[in-house]
């Protein structure tokens, strides 16, 4: 009977293995769950930081056009688990970070919206919503290491493909946060005559 | 008549920068008093230890005349309990000097820093208990009650001494500074951050813990501590990476003061011992539990005169080192931890 030992001990190393990339891979799910929690709190808060915007940057119509429609398209993808459609949606995520990134900077050249009571609570509240959600990205970019270490890790490409897991892509920070920032963009823009700022 | 020397404090250290105006204000006035007291007491001590040695010694001579030889054991006990009150009474007598002294300076010395103190009361473990980092014990001891604002924060102190009693004896578990810190960012639920182990011990501690281990992306902030929380969104955003990189700074800038070659600091300050540093997040606060081998805040002792000064001066580096954990985790400033 021992001769059963080794097939035995190496069934059981290939249950665990398989059990580990599921357990990973719920993880994973949990943590995009914990994503779309916060981003449902951006997106709850942008309508009503809009509409306070709305009566003082008449002529920013159009990014705050823009910005109401992309959270239309972000708020679709809230809730997929195909890595193909996180992929995409964490994209129109980060775009919609951006865009409100622009809204908060040219609004720093209105200065009674900058000095409107409500608007400073609800930045506060949304920089304070920034913070959970690349809190919960790091959560989700730490799952994503463990699950595609146990897939990409001799045999565990075996085990996800039976179990039909693939691996997810990590949150990367958009090419525009990567580049180096001029203070000299900034400073020269001081000189306008306009009162407002155009920043790109 | 004894007449009282004049003393002034010298300032030596940037921290103690306005101490001197101080000191001739609120503690100088009172110095002559307590010097008086404290000879008064030492005479009193002395005799305490003449008595006591007298006392059990003729205790032990009446014993050995009493009784026969199969009572050893009794005579052992007998013996053992005239030994201890021998020994007690001289340390109670210090004990109570001590604490009566602490009860004259101590407040004296810490209101420079806009603090109160309490020194016979401490943080009670009520107040404690749930932020989940007291080590295992059955003995909860403490002094030295420290609060206020402290650069700008709501700050609470303690010195802590936990022991596990068991039928053998008394075993310390925790000596040290509990330090209790108000927290700009809100956050709802529970965050550990406790010391290594090792991986045998981790393991186990995590199969014990109700909490979720929070694996964090820096190594050597994960080579140091271990995170447990009930949220693991919540860690992050509590635990940054600026966090963790000021945290693993205190930790380096705590060792250092010991290699200090300035005598009275590697003397008086040097036990804090940072890698046995724990930290919890519960309740809207921060709790640091900073083992020390030292005690802390003793403004003075039986034995040396109080106008040596040098006890007071470790009093005031002592409070400096905890205003620098603010600095350095950056506590009083909204951007959060």
């Amino acid at each position: 009977m021992e001769w059963l030992l080794i097939p035995l001990l190496v069934l059981a190393a290939g249950y665990i293995w398989y059990a580990t990339i599921i357990s990973r891979r719920n993880q994973v799910l949990e943590s995009l769950g914990g994503i779309d929690v916060q981003l449902n709190k951006r997106h709850d808060l942008i309508p009503n930081i809009l509409t306070i915007a709305r009566r003082f940057m008449e002529h920013e119509r159009e990014l705050l056009q823009s910005i109401t429609e992309l959270r239309g398209k972000a708020q679709a993808g809230i809730g997929s688990k195909d890595s193909a459609a996180v992929e995409e949606h964490l994209k129109m995520e980060t775009e919609l970070q951006a865009r409100m990134e622009r809204f908060f900077a040219l609004a720093e050249g209105y200065p009674q919206l900058k000095s409107d009571s409500t608007m400073l609570q609800a930045q506060r509240t949304y920089n304070e919503v920034e913070e959970h959600i690349a809190a919960a990205r790091r959560f989700y970019n730490a799952a994503v290491a463990s699950l595609n270490n146990a897939i990409q890790i001799f045999p565990g490409g075996l085990f996800a493909s039976f179990a039909g897991v693939s691996t997810y892509p990590f949150y990367e920070a958009p090419a525009g946060a990567k580049a180096p920032i001029s203070a000299a963009d900034y400073l020269q823009t001081q000189h306008d005559d306009e009162p407002r700022r155009s920043v790109h | 008549m004894m007449t009282s020397p004049a003393v002034a404090f010298i300032e030596q250290a940037e921290y103690e920068k306005g101490f001197a105006d101080h000191f001739a204000s609120h503690v100088a006035p009172i110095l002559a008093e307590v010097e008086r007291e404290r000879i008064a007491r030492l005479k009193h001590f002395v005799l305490v230890c003449v008595l006591a040695l007298l006392g059990g010694a003729s205790g032990l001579y009446f014993i050995s005349l009493l009784g026969r030889p199969d009572d050893s054991e009794f005579q052992g006990k007998l013996g053992g309990a005239v030994i201890a009150v021998a020994v007690s009474w001289p340390v109670l007598v210090h004990h109570r000097y001590i604490t009566h002294m602490k009860g004259r300076l101590l407040p004296n010395v810490v209101s420079f820093f806009n603090l109160a103190c309490r020194p016979g009361d401490c943080i009670s473990k009520l107040q404690l208990a749930p932020f989940g980092i007291l080590p295992q014990h059955n003995l909860y001891m403490g002094e030295d009650h420290i609060s206020g604002v402290l650069e700008g924060v709501r700050i609470e102190i303690s010195e802590l001494r936990l022991s596990m009693r068991t039928r053998s004896g008394k075993t310390p578990v925790f000596n040290g500074a509990a330090v209790l810190l108000e927290v700009k960012k809100p956050f709802y639920g529970q965050t550990l951050v406790k010391r290594d182990r090792g991986a045998v011990l981790n393991w186990l501690s995590a199969r014990a813990s109700s909490l979720d281990r929070v694996a964090l992306e820096d190594p050597r902030f994960e080579e140091l501590f271990e995170v447990y929380s009930t949220d693991q969104v919540e860690a992050r955003f509590l635990l940054t990476t600026a966090f963790m990189e000021r945290l693993m700074a205190l930790a380096n800038l705590m060792q250092n003061w010991g290699n200090d070659p300035a005598k009275l600091e590697q003397d008086a300050f040097w036990a804090f011992r940072v890698r046995r540093l724990q930290a919890s997040f519960t309740g809207g606060k921060l709790l640091l539990m900073i083992p020390c081998r030292k005690n802390l805040f003793e403004p003075g002792g039986l034995f040396r005169s109080v106008y040596r000064l040098n006890e007071i001066r470790c009093v005031l580096y002592q409070l400096h080192l905890i205003g620098q954990i603010i600095e350095v985790l950056k506590l009083d400033e909204d951007i959060g931890i």
